[in-house]
C-alpha cells in the first residue's frame, strides 16, 4: 500500500504509569529516573506490558500500519538501552551538555562498553505476540549515546562511539531474530553536532547496521518540541546519509516547515515524513496533514513515503496524540487517493 | 442482537490488574458491601484514567479472545454490587450495618436509614465508555433489588419487601439510563435468590420485575451459588430457578460446569439460557472438547437458538492468564458445537 503510516517511536505515557508533570519539567533522562514510575517495582513490569497494550490498541485503532511499542517502558528513547550497557558507571555519574547547552546527568564510561545482554527482545517478542500488523523497534544510535555520556575510559569518541556500535549491532540483530519487521536507531543528536557526526558519528552508525538484512531506519531531529522550541528550516546532517546502508530516514517537516527539497538528496531511501506537529497542541485536520504530505512529493516518490508524525509523542496529552493519528491516517488516506 | 448460533460473553467481571488494585487482599476478604477504598493501588487523582484504561484492556482480551457480547469486565469495582449499592440516597456507609454473608459470616453492610432513592445514574459514564471502545454487542451488569435488600441492614423499612421494592424502583431508573446509553443486553445480578430462596419466592420476583418494569430492551438476570473461590462444593441443582419463567428478563445466566448442573433443571425455562460452561473453581484451562461437552449437555433441554456460551460466573478472582485462556477455549469450544449444529440442519 501506498504512504502506510507509523510512529516514530515513543507514544503518550499514562498518568498513574509515569509522573508525566516531572518528566516535562526536566531534560530527558539519560541515567535512570526511576522515581518517576507511579507503579510500585513488583508490578511495574505488569503495568508497563499493559500500557504497552493500550498503546497497541491506540495504534491499531487510529489506522496505524507499522506499529510501535510506544516505549512505554521507557524514561527516555536512549537509556533504557544505554544504562543497560557494560562499562558505564550511573550510580557515580558524569556530566554532558544536553543539545540545549545545558548540563545533564549522563553514564561515565569508565570501562569497554559491551551489551551485557539483549535488553529489548522480550519487548519485541511481546509487541510481536500482540498484534498483527507490521512492527517497528527502536533503538538508540552509537553515535548519540556517545554525545550522552562522560568519556573517562577511551582515547577519544570516536573510538568510544564504535564500541557503542558494536552493542547497537548485537541488539538489531538479535531485535530482527525476535520478529521486528523494522529497527529504527535514534540519532538525534547527528543534527545537534554535525561537525562531530561527520567525523565519526556516521561511520558509528554504519557499523552498527554491519551485516544486518532486516529493514532498518534512522531516525534525526530537532529535538523534542516540549525541551527545544526554535527550529530552523533545513537540517545540518542529512544529505550525508545518503551513502549509508540504511533503508529509511525519519525526519520532521512539520513544526519546522522544511524546505523538502532537500529530500532529493537522499535518493534510493524510504522517507519517514513528519507531518504532525508536536509544539501545537491543536489537532491537524486531514487537510493539513495531506497538504504536508503533498509538499514532499515534488522530491520524494509517493513509493519511498511512510507517513509519521514530526518525532514521539511522549509528552503529548493522550487525547491530543490519539486525535493526531487519526488525522494522519485519514490525511495520509487523501493523498493516497489522489495518488491511485 | 448478535447473528450467529451459540454466542459468547462474560457474565460480568474480568481480573483486574495487579498494579490497579490489591488481588491479594481482594481475594482474602468477602466481597465488600460498604466501600472498600483502601484496595486501589492507585492515587485517587488517576484512578479514573487507570480505571479507564484497565477496562481498555479488558475488551481487548474480550475482543481478542472472539466474544460476541463484550462486557466493561467491571473494572471500576471492588465488587458486583458495591459501586451501585453504595451510590444510593437513604444508606450510612460511614456508620455500616451488619449481616451474614451467604457463607454465614457477618460482614459490614449498608445500614438502611431513610428511603432508598438514585440520587444520580451510576453506571451511565461506564456504558459510554465501553460503547465507545468497541464496536461489538455491548452487556452492563447491575446488583439487583432482591440481592442488594439481602446486603443490607435495613434500620428504617422494617419491612424488606417494601425496601427491596424501593431498590428496584433505584435499579429500574438505572437500567433505562444505560440502554439509553448504548447498552444493547443489561443484566441483573441476584446471586442472592440462590442463597435465600425462600424469601426469593416471597417477594424476590416481584422486586425483580419492577426493576425491568417499562424496560424494553434486552434483559438477563444471573444467579448463581457463589464464587467458586469461596464456595467449593456446589449443589447440582438450584433451589431458586424455575420462578425466573415469572420474570420479564429475557435470559437467565445460570451456572452448569462447576456445580455439574443437572441440565433437565433447565427445561421449565422458555428463557435465552447464558449458560456457565466454565470452571472457575479450577485453574486448569478447559480443553475446547470439554466446553463443547458442556455445551451438548444443555443441548437436550434448551434449543441451540436459545444459549448464550458464558462463563459460570464473573472471572473477578481468576489469574489474569487463565481468564484469557479459559475465554479462548470457551470461544473455540462455541466454535465446535456451532459447526455441528449447521451440519445437522
Amino acid at each position: 500500500m501506498l504512504l502506510p503510516t507509523s510512529l516514530v517511536g515513543s507514544y503518550a505515557q499514562p498518568d498513574w504509569l509515569i509522573d508525566r508533570q516531572k518528566l516535562a519539567g526536566r531534560f530527558p533522562p539519560r541515567v535512570r529516573a526511576r522515581e518517576l514510575w507511579r507503579v510500585a517495582p513488583e508490578h511495574l513490569d505488569q503495568a508497563h506490558d499493559d500500557a504497552t497494550l493500550l498503546a497497541i490498541r491506540d495504534q491499531e485503532r487510529a489506522g496505524l500500519d507499522i506499529i510501535t511499542d510506544g516505549e512505554m517502558r521507557r524514561e527516555s528513547y536512549s537509556n533504557r538501552f544505554a544504562t543497560a550497557l557494560e562499562g558505564v558507571d550511573i550510580d557515580n555519574p558524569g556530566t554532558a551538555l544536553d543539545r540545549s547547552g545545558h548540563p545533564n546527568p549522563v553514564p561515565r564510561v569508565v570501562g569497554k562498553v559491551r551489551r551485557k545482554h539483549p535488553v529489548q527482545v522480550r519487548d519485541t517478542k511481546f509487541l510481536r505476540a500482540n498484534t498483527d500488523r507490521a512492527i517497528k523497534m527502536t533503538v538508540p544510535g552509537p553515535f548519540t549515546m556517545s554525545q550522552q555520556a562522560q568519556n573517562d575510559f577511551y582515547r577519544d569518541e570516536a573510538e568510544m562511539a564504535l564500541d557503542y556500535a558494536a552493542a547497537v549491532n548485537a541488539e538489531i540483530r538479535d531485535l530482527f531474530a525476535a520478529g521486528a519487521d523494522v529497527v529504527q536507531v535514534d540519532e538525534p543528536y547527528m543534527q545537534a553536532r554535525p561537525e562531530k557526526a561527520r567525523a565519526f558519528g556516521l561511520a558509528a552508525f554504519n557499523r552498527a547496521l554491519d551485516g544486518v538484512t532486516g529493514t532498518t531506519a534512522m531516525h534525526i531531529c530537532f529535538g523534542y518540541a516540549a525541551v527545544i522550541h526554535v527550529r530552523p528550516p533545513a537540517y545540518s546532517f542529512l544529505p550525508e546519509l545518503a551513502a549509508s546502508p540504511v533503508q529509511q530516514i525519519s525526519i520532521e517537516t512539520a513544526q519546522a516547515s522544511l524546505d523538502c527539497s532537500v529530500l532529493a538528496k537522499l535518493p534510493g531511501k524510504t522517507i519517514i515524513l513528519g507531518v504532525l506537529d508536536l509544539s501545537d497542541m491543536n489537532v491537524e485536520t486531514p487537510d493539513t496533514v495531506a497538504a504536508r504530505i503533498r509538499r514532499a512529493l515534488p522530491h520524494v516518490a509517493p513509493e519511498r513515503i511512510i507517513v509519521a508524525p514530526d518525532c514521539g509523542l511522549k509528552y503529548l496529552p493522550r487525547d491530543v496524540a490519539y486525535g493526531k493519528l487519526r488525522a494522519m491516517v485519514e490525511g495520509a488516506r487523501m493523498v493516497r487517493a489522489e495518488l491511485v | 442482537m448478535s447473528a450467529q448460533l451459540l454466542p459468547t460473553t462474560l457474565v460480568g467481571s474480568y481480573p483486574q490488574p495487579d498494579w490497579l488494585i490489591d488481588r491479594d487482599k481482594l481475594a482474602h476478604q468477602t466481597p465488600p458491601r460498604v466501600r472498600a477504598k483502601e484496595l486501589w493501588r492507585v492515587a485517587p487523582d488517576w484512578l479514573e484514567q487507570a480505571q479507564d484504561d484497565a477496562t481498555v484492556l479488558a475488551i481487548r482480551d474480550q475482543e481478542r479472545a472472539g466474544l460476541d457480547i463484550v462486557t466493561d469486565g467491571e473494572m471500576r469495582r471492588e465488587s458486583y454490587s458495591n459501586r451501585f449499592a453504595t451510590a444510593l440516597d437513604g444508606v450510612d456507609l460511614d456508620n455500616p450495618g451488619s449481616t451474614l454473608s451467604r457463607s454465614g459470616i457477618p460482614i459490614p453492610v449498608p445500614r438502611v436509614v431513610a428511603k432508598i432513592r438514585r440520587r444520580h445514574p451510576v453506571e451511565v459514564r461506564d456504558v459510554k465508555f465501553l460503547r465507545q471502545n468497541t464496536d461489538r454487542a455491548i452487556k452492563m451488569t447491575v446488583p439487583g433489588p432482591f440481592t442488594m435488600a439481602q446486603q443490607a441492614q435495613d434500620d428504617f423499612y422494617r419491612d424488606e419487601e417494601a425496601m427491596a421494592l424501593d431498590y428496584a424502583a433505584a435499579v429500574n431508573a438505572e437500567i433505562k439510563d444505560l440502554f439509553a446509553a448504548g447498552a444493547d443486553v443489561v443484566q441483573v445480578d441476584e446471586p442472592w435468590m440462590q442463597a435465600r430462596p425462600e424469601k426469593a419466592r416471597a417477594y424476590g420476583i416481584k422486586a425483580l420485575n419492577a426493576a425491568l418494569a417499562g424496560v424494553t430492551g434486552t434483559t438477563a438476570v444471573h444467579i448463581c451459588f457463589g464464587y467458586a473461590q469461596t464456595v467449593k462444593q456446589k449443589p447440582a441443582g438450584y433451589s431458586f430457578l424455575s420462578e425466573f419463567e415469572q420474570s420479564s428478563a429475557g435470559q437467565v445466566s445460570v451456572e452448569t460446569a462447576q456445580p455439574k448442573l443437572d441440565c433437565g433443571q433447565l427445561a421449565g425455562l422458555s428463557k435465552t439460557i447464558i449458560l456457565g460452561v466454565i470452571d472457575l473453581g479450577d485453574m486448569t484451562v478447559e480443553t475446547p472438547e470439554i466446553v463443547a461437552q458442556r455445551i451438548r449437555r444443555a443441548l437436550p433441554h434448551v434449543s441451540a437458538e436459545r444459549i448464550i456460551v458464558a462463563p459460570d460466573c464473573g472471572m473477578k478472582y481468576l489469574p489474569r492468564d487463565v481468564a484469557f485462556a479459559k475465554l479462548r477455549a470457551m470461544v473455540e469450544g462455541a466454535r465446535m458445537v456451532r459447526a455441528e449444529h449447521s451440519t445437522v440442519k
